[in-house]
């Protein structure tokens, strides 16, 4: 392959991984949780997605998003609320993507900064949160497609408190029952591992170098995978 | 004109631009302050500008980021306990010189940071932080290397209070052998709104996938992302005169879609930001002081036959709303926006914008709501031309849409998709 074709593909690949990424979340924001899957690998046995757990191929990712996600931040679990009130923005910015020189692979890193807000009279909450992601994507068919994503924790605000000064959850008054249609509902779609790290941001613990700033690379290295 | 090669340097240098200040980013949220200095230039003319300060030099690149940031923030191999040091980049507008060797750089920086302070709670003080960053860049041995890098401060406030309140000074405590060699810089560089030469001039058929085309359209990806940064910094700066200039006026299908109206044609988008928006930014209670909508999350495609151009946005921000007893108000202001962009003879403009609110609330109130400081008192000679199509509204019984659609690969412009 002559060098310039060399170079527009690489220019083409960051382009469309930085659309896979901002698809992701409007997909992801707007609950468009069948689209959202689509957007990772059909080819690799090994695709998968850590977020709290380990979701790896890709019906545990479709259970992720699909199941848990429309579970649990998007009022499924409850017939007819379809998550009123409710409205949650997780978009990323700094991507730092690096293709692979073998032109099949590549890295890419982004902060997010976002909130979840539940509007809804008597359960009112407000989190503000801070997470980084951490991907690797393949080119297939075509393509290029998520391989490996990971959320690397960052912390999650309560109300108005900070994330250095957190404050208690405050509970119910006794006798309160959550508003109709609202609540943490539990469980249902349980990740395949437990997660990698258990890493939360707290006052006492050091803040890890996590995710690693990708460096340009030749052939992808399976020990740095995200 | 310039040949392929040309372009697609130029392009190279766009990309690695962004990959640089984003490496920037993580290098410092992860203390990696070595890996820091070599995305400087070796140059000695260097510089770093900060808020409290310029540090030159390479020995004054050092003092900054393995003197005093390794001091102030780093245990070991990473940071201390609690301590947090994130700053994104966002909004970026990249402009590469003519020869190819120097480029320029601005992104806006929303982030947070937590340091140690005697007397906080647990030891630590966190702070929301949205900067202003900017970069003059230089191509050394094929490399992009940070030649001058600006940092300005939108706001620094204490989690615990908005930023329209008095403040400690989050700088005092840097010690004096880590201070800085001189002042901070001055007024960040103008904007440069045209660019014609930025989309190349190719024409041929869209339907063979030459290298040519496939250029065409990456460059349209990069004005698109270009044109809408500018956007938002000329809104920061309040100088709407000059963002009709970034539409397609002559195009009679263009239009800009607030969340109170819709303005078409080029009369009205020149009504909407020539004329109203000066009146929402008066010195009266109740107008907006200072506003910046930042833009992120990008999905931007350009049609097979090179002539138009989609995108969509996130915009996190925030407001400084007056009050009738002369302080200001602050309040977080998110919007997302859609654009539809057009080939003209004057290079890439927007040919239809489409601004959604999403939310603003007062800083800490709790208090979150749907956009409504605006369009409530907009005088009849101002009003929009029609109503606005997207009829959302955040509210506790409201199901958030999806919207706007991410576009799509397309060949040719579809009006009914139009934004």
């Amino acid at each position: 392959m002559e060098a310039l074709e060399r170079e527009i593909r690489k220019l083409e690949a960051i382009h469309e991984i930085q659309n896979l990424m901002g698809s992701y979340s409007f997909f992801l924001d707007g609950r468009k949780y069948d689209e959202l899957v689509e957007l990772f690998s059909r080819t690799q046995a090994d695709v998968r997605v850590e977020l709290g757990g380990v979701y790896i191929g890709l019906q545990s990712i479709a259970r992720l998003y699909v199941g848990k996600h429309y579970d649990q931040h998007a009022g499924g679990h409850y017939p007819g609320f379809e998550g009123r009130g409710i409205v949650a923005k997780h978009p990323q910015n700094t991507p730092c993507v690096v293709v692979g020189d073998d032109l099949r692979t590549a890295k890419g890193t982004w902060i997010s900064l976002g909130f979840a807000f539940f509007l809804q009279e008597g359960h009112k909450e407000q989190h503000w949160g801070m997470f980084r992601y951490g991907a690797d994507f393949i080119y297939e068919n075509g393509h290029w497609k998520i391989w490996h994503l990971r959320v690397y924790d960052g912390f999650m605000t309560d109300g108005n408190a900070s994330w250095s000064n957190p404050r208690p959850r405050p509970m119910p008054p006794e006798g309160m029952a959550p508003p109709e249609g609202m609540g943490p509902p539990p469980d249902r779609f349980p990740s395949d591992l437990p997660p990698t790290s258990d890493y939360r941001y707290d006052v006492k613990t050091p803040v890890p170098y996590s995710p690693e700033v990708p460096e340009p690379y030749r052939v992808f290295d399976p020990a740095r995978a995200n | 004109m310039r040949t392929l090669e040309e372009r697609v340097h130029r392009l190279k240098a766009n990309a690695e631009l962004q990959r640089i200040a984003a490496a920037y980013s993580g290098y410092l949220s992860g203390a990696q302050y070595e890996s820091i200095l070599g995305l400087f230039s070796s140059r000695e003319d260097v510089w770093a500008s900060m808020p409290w300060g310029t540090y030159r030099g390479q020995d004054g690149l050092r003092r900054l980021y393995t003197g005093l940031y390794s001091t102030l923030y780093r245990d070991g191999g990473c940071l201390k306990p609690g301590v947090l040091t994130v700053h994104g980049v966002n909004t970026p507008v990249i402009t590469v010189a003519e020869d190819g060797k120097t480029a320029q750089a601005l992104w806006t920086s929303p982030g947070v940071f937590t340091v140690e302070k005697e007397g906080a709670p647990n030891g630590l003080q966190s702070y929301w932080s949205w900067q202003k960053a900017c970069g003059d860049f230089v191509l050394e041995e094929a490399a992009w290397k940070l030649l001058h890098l600006r940092i300005a401060p939108l706001f620094t406030t204490e989690f615990e209070k908005s930023w329209t309140e008095e403040q400690a000074d989050a700088f005092a405590c840097i010690p004096p052998e880590f201070g800085a060699d001189a002042p901070t810089m001055g007024e960040f560089p103008p904007l440069e709104l045209h660019d014609k030469a930025s989309v190349g001039a190719w024409s041929g058929d869209p339907w063979e996938d030459t290298e040519d085309a496939r250029v065409t359209r990456l460059e349209l990806i990069a004005e698109a992302q270009r044109l809408m940064g500018l956007y938002s910094n000329l809104m920061t700066m309040q100088q709407y005169d000059r963002i009709p200039e970034l539409f397609a006026l002559e195009v009679p299908t263009v239009r800009a879609e607030m969340f109170w109206g819709v303005y078409e044609r080029e009369e009205s988008i020149t009504r909407l930001y020539a004329k109203l928006y000066p009146r929402l930014t008066e010195n009266a209670p109740g107008r907006i002081a200072d506003q910046v909508q930042s833009l992120e999350v990008p999905v931007i495609t350009a049609a097979k036959d090179c002539q138009t151009a989609k995108g969509v946005w996130v915009s996190p921000g925030f407001m400084n709303i007056r009050q009738s007893d002369g302080t200001l108000k602050g309040c977080w202001s998110w919007q997302k926006y859609a654009a539809d962009f057009i080939r003209t003879e004057q290079g890439l403009k927007i040919w239809h914008l489409h601004v959604y609110g999403l939310f603003e609330s007062e800083y800490g109130s709790g208090d979150i709501h749907a956009f409504g400081s605006f369009g409530a008192d907009i005088p009849p000679e101002l009003a929009p031309d029609r109503a606005p199509t997207t009829p959302f509204r955040l509210s506790a019984d409201s199901v958030y849409p999806y919207e706007p659609a991410v576009p799509k690969p397309y060949s040719v412009f579809d009006p009914d998709y139009g934004y």
